[in-house]
């Protein structure tokens, strides 16, 4: 059983796959599609422990567009227990630094 | 997560299931299904999926399916067998239809993907006479993202919203980053379909523009003609339904050699006369027929195959396909498995119908159905005529559907199974009976489970069908990964020399550098020139053009290319 509680984030590129898989404390699973359909190319699913929470502040800051975006993760307890969170990622005037700030509040609560 | 959810969109070929993820279906549920606006970051993933789905209903298509529907009357009547002889009869005719209707399915993956991949990056509607029905579909749902109101779009200027909202959804650091996983990719086809095919299918775009410009000059023409190519190829047909071998090796070869000569067909025959001809047949100016009906009256569709190949075996492959749907859809099979045939009647009727999405939200009962959002604030009121189930939990599930036929989207209200009503745009309240009868099979991720749910039947009463799969495959792959390097490479100086560089993992063993890949990426991208992309955080176009020149001599020199040409700051590479 994990002894801390990792965070999960589905949909991941190939291409943040290879940026960001030598960080500490990150790791990726391949997101399969049902055998038999025609799936779009490969995505990943990538998990962080609290060590590397940086790591996905900065993955999910990038992911801001000009249009309000909500992304679903999901914290994981060491007990097995699960919780879904949606970030609000607000294309406000926010500078990067705050934005991350609101980020990592709405993941980890601080 | 939750098992049911899925993470990344697909396309199912015999469910003609679509579950798209870059829809944020939640928040998106009324101004999708009243047709207000389209999400811009969701189209292109759309376009892919729908491509699919277009390429689902065509001759080859429906063969696929009914081939696959008779296998699984087969396996259910070995499992009836009186005789160990009659069950082995029944496991063997089991057997060939599934491998050929697998086989096929994996010789033409790279194709369907290239198609679909072309569809999402590049194709875009021109001064072409026709349009496919994905660009028709994209036009309608898309008609209000740039107007407040679309009413007021005239119907003459529907297509230039659309290219204005396709450059838009192509000119997003979203897009772009889709763009560079695709030349990710492998480029083997034994590895991965979608560079191969992507890359295929962009040398036949290049082939045609210096063949015949005037057509094929309109990027989306040339996905039409290639969708008709490919899959309106009743030559395929042909060969799938009466070229019965017994050994799957035999039945490998046979459908392999047909594609490459396919493959070659295009290069050697498309001209302005071809397409002027492929033109009129859509236009229905060509004599011959282009409707399908069973003589059952339960399968109906309408094709164009191209001029090539018009005057070969389409009549006897058409008699073919409706021996096919009649021994499949006949009494005997109902008698056999009610269950089953109503799963292929839903599956058969519901291919019109795309599912958009589906979500959860609490609701208030009475007069009209008040359905909220999460936080409470309404969403919309529905007339439901239909009463609440007693045990019902206080949650409806809304599902919006688009109608490929009519170009309409339509709101289904549920609560549990129980279909409430089911409501057009203007909130006009349908005839529920069309969709009671398949509620279950709104669900797309619930149709894809019913197929793969027979499928194992199918394997459990004949267990040899794997293993003849894999037979077939195995005899042809190795030529099968060459074939594809080939078409995909058809441009380069020195072909061997490009496949070992991309290989494994595509473009990146060419630029070696993953920034440099991601600038090739937005450098290929048609509606990167015209969107200036100044959202704070993203590189401005002339940053990623900096590297232009950089790009190009690691292109040269790792993998012997030259681009093919310029235009408007785009570059036309020879492959990507």
């Amino acid at each position: 059983m994990q002894q801390e509680i990792r965070y999960t984030v589905p949909g991941v590129s190939k291409l943040d796959m290879l940026k960001l898989k030598d960080a500490r404390g990150v790791e990726f699973a391949e997101v399969p599609v049902p055998a038999g359909t025609y799936g779009e190319p490969v995505l990943f699913t990538m998990t962080v422990t609290l060590a590397a929470l940086q790591v996905l502040g900065a993955y999910l800051l990038k992911k801001r567009t000009q249009a309000r975006t909500e992304i679903e993760i999901e914290e994981i307890h060491p007990d097995g227990s699960s919780m879904r969170k949606r970030i609000v990622l607000d294309n406000s005037s926010q500078e990067p630094t705050e934005a991350l700030a609101s980020v990592m509040k709405q993941i980890h609560g601080r | 997560m939750d098992g049911r959810q899925h993470y990344r969109s697909f396309a199912d070929p015999l469910a003609s299931s679509l579950v798209l993820t870059a829809l944020d279906i939640e928040n998106w549920m009324t101004d999708l299904t009243m047709m207000k606006r389209f999400p811009l970051s969701a189209l292109p993933q759309f376009a892919h999926e729908l491509t699919h789905q277009w390429c689902f209903t065509s001759p080859l298509g429906y063969t696929l399916l009914f081939l696959s529907f008779r296998a699984q009357k087969a396996a259910l009547m070995s499992m009836e067998a009186e005789t160990a002889d009659e069950r082995m009869r029944f496991c063997r005719q089991c057997e060939r239809d599934m491998v050929r209707v697998q086989l096929c399915q994996r010789l033409m993956q790279p194709i369907a993907e290239g198609l679909a991949e072309f569809a999402e990056h590049d194709a875009m509607p021109g001064r072409s006479e026709i349009i496919g029905a994905v660009f028709q579909s994209l036009a309608m749902l898309a008609a209000g993202n740039r107007v407040k109101n679309k009413r007021e779009l005239p119907a003459d200027k529907l297509l230039d919203n659309l290219r204005a909202v396709l450059l838009d959804a192509r000119a997003t650091d979203q897009h772009i980053e889709r763009k560079a996983n695709l030349l990710l990719e492998p480029l083997s086809a034994l590895r991965s379909p979608y560079l191969c095919g992507y890359l295929t299918i962009k040398n036949m775009w290049f082939w045609a523009l210096n063949h015949a410009a005037e057509h094929f000059s309109d990027s989306e023409f040339l996905l039409y003609y290639c969708k008709a190519f490919f899959y309106d190829d009743w030559d395929w047909v042909y060969l799938l339904l009466k070229r019965d071998m017994i050994f799957p090796d035999l039945n490998a070869e046979m459908m392999l050699d047909f594609l490459k000569i396919r493959l070659e067909d295009f290069n050697r025959n498309v001209s302005e006369e071809h397409a002027a001809e492929f033109v009129d047949r859509v236009l229905n100016r060509a004599s011959s027929p282009r409707e399908f009906e069973s003589s059952n009256k339960l399968l109906n569709f309408s094709f164009c195959y191209d001029y090539v190949r018009a005057t070969t075996k389409a009549a006897e492959a058409q008699q073919l396909l409706r021996e096919l749907v009649n021994d499949v859809l006949s009494p005997e099979s109902y008698k056999l498995s009610d269950n089953l045939f109503v799963v292929w009647t839903s599956l058969l009727t519901s291919r019109q119908n795309i599912t958009l999405g589906r979500a959860n939200y609490p609701a208030d009962p009475g007069k009209l159905l008040l359905v909220k959002r999460k936080d409470g604030k309404p969403l919309v009121m529905l007339p439901c005529k239909e009463e609440l189930p007693p045990n019902w939990n206080g949650e409806v599930t809304l599902v919006s559907l688009f109608d490929r036929g009519d170009l309409r989207c339509r709101l289904a209200c549920l609560a549990g199974d129980k279909l409430l009503g089911v409501f057009s745009e203007n909130g006009q309240t349908e005839d529920l009976q069309d969709f009671v009868r398949y509620s279950p099979a709104l669900d797309p991720a619930i149709r894809v489970d019913y197929v793969r749910l027979v499928e194992a039947m199918v394997r459990e009463a004949c267990p040899g069908v794997d293993e003849a799969v894999a037979k077939g495959w195995n005899h042809v792959a190795e030529r099968f990964e060459q074939m594809l390097a080939s078409t995909a490479l058809l441009f380069a100086k020195d072909p061997a020399k490009s496949f070992a560089a991309m290989k494994e993992s595509g473009f990146l063993g060419v630029t070696r550098d993953l920034s440099m890949l991601e600038q090739l990426a937005a450098l290929t991208l048609p509606g990167a020139t015209i969107k200036s992309m100044e959202f704070p955080g993203t590189k401005s176009l002339s940053q990623l053009r900096t590297r232009r020149d950089e790009i190009l001599a690691n292109l040269q020199a790792n993998a012997g290319y030259q681009p093919l040409h310029f235009e408007d700051d785009v570059v036309y590479f020879s492959f990507c």
